[in-house]
């Protein structure tokens, strides 16, 4: 029916993503004072661009079907790897720029297809990590460029949720709703640079956002169910407590300054809370459909979501107290729930082979 | 021996697509037809029953009361299924199609040829989930 490309040879991608994730989070404990060797200042662009950008970017190549699509993940998972290995600049930046593109391209692809609301809102997602890597590729540091980032998962993951909201009765208003608060995010965006007002406005049209999920999300439903299903909804409800934290963060500080203690505690809450309890709850589904491996759900799914919890919370503790050891201590938990998290998918996928499970 | 594609073939190979229904029938026969003997026809309803068994992990409920289902046609011998996603974003089409034709596979014995194919027209719409699904997500 496509021109796709088999699932195995889709896994090297994935295996890029993870090892700039591996590195990614390594360079995120450097931060914290463990010399583990990993390059500190490239944690940002190693975590959204080679890893978020490369799984995201994967999962709307096998949507699409289309071989070209594939160039996206394959271009930011190889600016992970530029990273990685010292090859210097411009070759990491100019990277994830065409991998941005290239799935800015396949957003419009899918827009195109289906004129909504929230295919457009992925397009939406797309542009801005396209723009804050073509920022970042001009020479802007990361801290000027990461609202952009956020940006980017906050409009996919918005987008994809507010398709899933089809499922619930229909509300104009809530409808309606959505678009006014996507324009605020994407009108303080566009004059957030330098503008505290405008990131305070960012972070407080987050805080509807959240609102807004908690009140149309069709986890709230489905929380009701079993297996699986609840613990999807488990990771989406509780990952909308973090975006309405982290937005809260921002208006508290009155913007997104770096060095102070909102900034680490604003962007933590925002980029491990809320989307990776996304990424944890979407896994058993995004693997099986990217790898066609079975990944059979298991209770000991919520441990990693509950230590990605609980250490953030500490962690952030942490920032608030001015108390680094504190602060230590949680980062090292984040990145503790997320080697968890990959052992546990691992462990589902191996075991569903040896033993089958019914699909 | 067949002579081997050269570099520009191939590169036109990976990035034009080759959509033709024709082509895409038959990828399909290749990837989900089973042959077998050919009985009965099986009943609609026993195809409909067979696909119950897939569930949208997400919201918990099984494709046909979805409405993602939308044509079942059976012959002697052959069972054809056309079936959607919510929307073309979703990277799931490709494995719930294959879970619907091992579904088929499994509960129609006999092993008729069994056809399931990703349609997009009509784009799918919430009107299309049965009254039992909506009463379940609060319609």
């Amino acid at each position: 029916m496509t021109n796709d490309i088999p699932a195995p040879w889709r896994a090297p991608l994935l295996v890029l993503a993870f090892v700039s994730l591996a590195v990614g989070v390594a360079a995120g404990l450097v931060r914290l004072g463990w010399n583990l060797g990993a390059p500190a200042a490239a944690h940002g662009p190693l975590m959204i661009s080679s890893f978020f950008g490369t799984v995201i970017g994967l999962e709307r190549a096998v949507a699409l079907g289309r071989r070209w699509a594939y160039i996206g993940p394959l271009a930011s998972g190889l600016s992970g790897l530029a990273i990685i290995t010292g090859v210097g600049a411009p070759w990491p930046a100019a990277l994830a720029t065409v991998g941005s593109l290239v799935f800015l391209a396949a957003s419009l692809d899918i827009l195109a297809r289906q004129k909504a609301l929230f295919t457009a809102t992925l397009a939406l997602g797309a542009a801005c990590w396209f723009v804050g890597t073509l920022y970042w590729a001009g020479g802007r540091e990361v801290w000027q460029v990461v609202v952009w980032w956020i940006a980017f998962l906050v409009f996919t993951i918005a987008g994809e949720r507010l398709e899933l909201s089809r499922f619930l009765p229909a509300s104009p208003m809530a409808k309606g709703l959505f678009a006014a608060i996507v324009a605020l995010l994407l009108g303080a965006l566009i004059v957030a640079g330098g503008s505290p007002i405008a990131q305070t406005a960012f972070g407080g049209a987050l805080v509807a956002l959240a609102l807004w999920l908690f009140g149309n999300d069709i986890a709230r439903r489905t929380v009701r169910e079993s297996g699986l299903t609840r613990f999807i909804a488990v990771c989406l409800l509780s990952g909308y407590a973090w975006l309405a934290f982290g937005g809260a963060a921002i208006v508290a500080a009155g913007g997104v300054a770096p060095g102070t203690p909102s900034y680490d505690a604003a962007l933590h809450a925002l980029l491990l809370g809320f989307v990776f309890a996304m990424v944890f709850g979407h896994a058993p589904i995004i693997f099986p459909a990217v790898l066609n491996v079975s990944v059979p759900w298991r209770p000991i799914f919520y441990l990693p979501l509950a230590l990605l919890h609980a250490s953030l919370a500490v962690r952030i503790a942490g920032d608030y107290a001015g108390d680094f050891a504190l602060r230590r201590t949680g980062g090292f938990g984040n990145a503790a729930a997320l080697a968890l998290f990959v052992l546990v998918m691992v462990g589902s996928i191996v075991t569903a082979r040896s033993r089958p499970v019914r699909g | 021996m067949a002579k081997p594609h050269s570099l520009a073939d191939r590169l036109r190979g990976f990035f034009s697509p080759r959509e033709t229904k024709a082509a895409a029938d038959a990828a399909l026969r290749g990837g989900d037809a089973v042959s077998g003997a050919s009985g009965p026809a099986p009943t609609e309803a026993a195809v409909r029953d067979a696909l119950r068994t897939v569930l949208d992990p997400e919201v918990g409920i099984d494709i046909v009361e979805l409405g993602l289902v939308y044509r079942v046609a059976t012959a002697p011998g052959t069972v054809r299924v056309d079936m959607t996603m919510t929307t073309p974003a979703c990277p799931s089409g490709p494995q719930l199609r294959d879970q619907a034709a091992q579904a088929l596979r499994a509960a129609l014995s006999g092993a008729p040829s069994i056809e399931v194919r990703l349609v997009w027209d009509p784009p799918w719409n919430p009107a299309m989930m049965s009254p039992a699904a909506k009463r379940r997500l609060g319609w």
